[in-house]
Formats: structure tokens, C-alpha cells, sequence
């Protein structure tokens, strides 16, 4: 089994005590960046580069894994407790995790973390077992079959809103438009953009998100009259044993969804999370 | 007219729908259209902007219709006092540097709250300014300016 060695070395030359200290401190380092709101796990990996430069190779793979991987919790933490998503990926965590903190269930939502150590762990499996004929598969993923996922996830939207049909596709084709904002694909003109220079990139996702789910959450705290504004209670970390048997198949169905659609190039962590909600 | 009006809430969501679809039609004239074949950089907002203009007279001419619930409470000087707040953070942060804009920030929006209190909203101020300043330009090294070009230096 060709497979199973080179999975075998490469956990030998991952297991040395040096290496494991380095993945450890760098997850902490990389939890403790990923909190903090608006920074996501490439903004981390990106402001932490220069100190892996005087490592050799594998460790400097190591600690950059071990970034990733702890900004990418700790981005789901400030998504579950105050609402304001860090990257992209998490905003789908935000969505489900905050109605739990408000109910008081903060700590089951951040353990809730173990599906993606899981499905992490699994994927990483499937990637390494198919990776030759996956890959074939996701260079054959053409304009075509994007245009399908995507029309596939405002579809889901629309399904997925509550209250009235009319509205939610009013509020996707406004942010169809928001997303309109920038150079033009195809033509490169600038639109939108009022001559600010700034704008031609468009409106990030993360801003698009602040803005609706953290300004939005702060000012309708203010609205309510006499109400006193929302905190979480982290009690138990532990989730239940009810909570475990509730989890198993989410789990088992976010693995597989986020293994099949993680490999296609480009989309990344964004659909697969999307996708797997909408299920 | 206000009795007419029989869905408030869906009325200013019709209103608003409407208005950003005007919008975006309107601004995207300065745009080329070209055709359904070519489409020039107006083709595509120009056709979502008049969607939306359509689902928003829809949703205008139901809220006639439909009975709702009312719009309750319109905070109106928080909302524009946290609105405000975080512009005035965008604005202030190149010229007068870290320090000075999240002080306002933070001042300005502790000042919507009921709950405000003069001791607790300065210190709030002075720690996280204090806070941001070592955790995100010394320590991450952002490129910002922790002191800004209008105060000297």
C-alpha cells in the first residue's frame, strides 16, 4: 500500500517532540489572532509568514497548518458569542451559533467544534485516498457547473429565508447589485465606484457581513426599549449526551459534502460550508 | 395616508427596494449597454436594478393590501450615532491615527447607549485604544498609524 506509507512518514517526520511543540504553540498563537473580529485564517497566516521564515520546511508547514487551523476556531468564537464573523467560512457558523448563545447554549455551540475536527480529520483522509481522481474530476468543473452551484446556493437561499418569498429575493437581488460594486469582469470599467479608488475592488464579503450582522445587531439591541442588550453565558462546554446523539449525523453528512465540494479549486471553505447548511 | 397604509413594515422595505433599484439604474446610465450578446458594463445592474424596482412596487402594492405589523420604535438617534461612529472612525484613522479615532468611536457610540456614563465610557475609551494600539500595530504590525499626520510627525 503505496498510500499508507507515505501516510506513515509523513506522520513520522509530523510526530518529533519539535515539531508538536511548534503546532501547538502556533495554534494557540493562531486561536488567539482568529478571535479577534475581522481577522480571518488567511489574514492570519499572512501577518504571521515572516516568522516561519528561519525554519526549515516541514516545521515551517507545521506551524503554518497549525495558524490556519487555530484562527479558523477562533474566528467560529466570535461568530458564536458576538455575531460578527471573521472570514467568510464563519458567517455560516454566526447564522446558527449566535441563535444558540441566545438561548443560553454558547458552550455546546464552541464544542460543536468537534464536527469540524472530524470532518477535518476525515477529509483530509478522503483527500489523501482519491486525491489523483478527484482531481481530475475538479479540473473538469467548468464555468458551467460553477454557474450551477452558484445559482444552487441562491436558490437555497431564497428556500432556506423565513417570512415572505418577495422579500428574500429582493434582498439577493440587492446584494446581487452590492456585489456589482467594482471593475467590471469583462470590460474592466469601474461601476459604482464614485471614483474612489478603494472601491474598485468591490465590497468584501467580511465588510457586507460586519455591517449587516454586527452593526445591524448593535442598533436593534438599541431599539428595544428597556431591554437590556445581549450576553452570552458560556456555562458547560461539554455538550450534552443528548446534544452528542443529536450531532453524530450532521456531522457524518457535513464530512462528506465538505469533502466532495472542498476540493474544487476556488471554492473552498466558503461553499462547502454554505452548502452543507442548506442540507 | 397613514391608515391606508396597512403593512408599514413591508411599505418601507417596498420603498427601499425601489429606491436601490432606481438607484442603481440611474447610476448605471453613465455606463455603456451594449447588447444581450456583447453586454456592456450597464447591461447586468441595469436588468437587477429593474427586477428590484418590480419586486419593490409589488411589495409597495401589498403592504396596501395585506394587514402587518407596525413598525415599532424607530431608534433613530442611536442608529445615527453608531452609523455615525463608525464613519467617523474611517475618517479620522489616516489623519489623526489610531488613537484619536477609536476614542471618538468608542465615545460617540457608548454615548447611544441609555446606560451611559461619563467614568466608564473614557476608561472603555483609553483601554481599548491603549489595547488596539499594542495588540495591532506593535505586535501584528498593521500598517496604521498610531498617531496620524494631522498631529505632527
Amino acid at each position: 500500500m503505496d498510500l499508507l506509507a507515505n501516510l506513515g512518514l509523513g506522520l513520522q517526520a509530523a510526530l518529533t517532540r519539535a515539531n508538536l511543540f511548534y503546532c501547538a504553540v502556533d495554534l494557540f498563537v493562531g486561536t488567539l489572532v482568529g478571535v479577534l473580529p475581522g481577522r480571518g485564517p488567511v489574514a492570519t497566516i499572512a501577518m504571521l509568514l515572516p516568522a516561519t521564515f528561519t525554519l526549515a520546511p516541514v516545521p515551517a508547514l507545521i506551524m503554518l497548518a497549525g495558524i490556519h487551523y487555530g484562527a479558523q476556531y477562533g474566528g467560529s468564537t466570535t461568530a458564536i458569542l458576538v455575531n460578527l464573523p471573521g472570514e467568510s467560512s464563519s458567517i455560516v457558523t454566526a447564522l446558527d451559533g449566535y441563535q444558540m448563545a441566545r438561548q443560553g447554549r454558547a458552550g455546546a455551540a464552541l464544542a460543536a467544534a468537534i464536527g469540524s475536527f472530524v470532518a477535518g480529520t476525515v477529509a483530509t483522509f478522503v483527500i489523501a485516498l482519491a486525491a489523483p481522481p478527484l482531481a481530475n474530476v475538479a479540473l473538469r468543473f467548468g464555468p458551467a457547473e460553477y454557474f450551477s452551484l452558484m445559482v444552487l446556493g441562491l436558490v437555497a437561499s431564497v428556500v432556506l429565508a423565513h417570512g415572505s418569498l418577495l422579500k428574500a429575493i429582493g434582498m439577493i437581488v440587492l446584494g446581487l447589485l452590492l456585489g456589482l460594486i467594482g471593475t467590471d469582469v469583462t470590460t474592466g470599467t469601474p461601476r459604482y465606484t464614485f471614483d474612489i479608488p478603494r472601491l474598485a475592488d468591490g465590497v468584501g464579503f467580511v465588510v457586507a457581513a460586519m455591517g449587516m450582522f454586527g452593526l445591524g445587531e448593535i442598533v436593534l439591541n438599541l431599539e428595544r426599549v428597556g431591554g437590556t442588550p445581549f450576553l452570552a453565558r458560556v456555562t458547560s462546554l461539554w455538550p450534552t449526551r443528548e446534544d452528542f446523539r443529536r450531532m453524530i449525523a450532521p456531522i457524518l453528512r457535513g464530512t462528506v459534502l465538505g469533502s466532495a465540494v472542498g476540493i474544487l479549486p476556488g471554492g473552498g471553505a466558503m461553499l462547502a460550508s454554505r452548502s452543507s447548511t442548506c442540507t | 395616508m397613514a391608515s391606508l397604509i396597512r403593512n408599514p413594515k413591508d411599505f418601507a422595505a417596498g420603498a427601499i427596494f425601489t429606491a436601490a433599484g432606481l438607484a442603481a439604474v440611474l447610476l448605471g446610465r453613465q455606463y455603456s449597454m451594449g447588447t444581450a450578446t456583447r453586454m456592456g458594463p450597464a447591461y447586468f445592474p441595469t436588468t437587477l436594478g429593474l427586477v428590484l424596482v418590480l419586486i419593490g412596487f409589488v411589495v409597495l402594492a401589498r403592504s396596501f393590501l395585506q394587514r402587518g405589523e407596525p413598525i415599532q420604535g424607530l431608534a433613530v438617534k442611536p442608529m445615527l450615532l453608531i452609523i455615525g461612529a463608525t464613519v467617523l472612525f474611517g475618517a479620522l484613522l489616516r489623519g489623526a491615527g489610531l488613537l484619536v479615532a477609536l476614542g471618538a468611536l468608542v465615545m460617540m457610540s457608548a454615548w447611544a447607549s441609555r446606560q451611559f456614563r461619563w467614568p466608564v465610557a473614557l476608561a472603555l475609551a483609553v483601554g481599548l485604544a491603549v489595547f488596539s494600539a499594542l495588540v495591532f500595530v506593535r505586535a501584528l504590525g498593521l500598517p496604521l498609524p498610531v498617531v496620524g499626520s494631522w498631529l505632527g510627525r
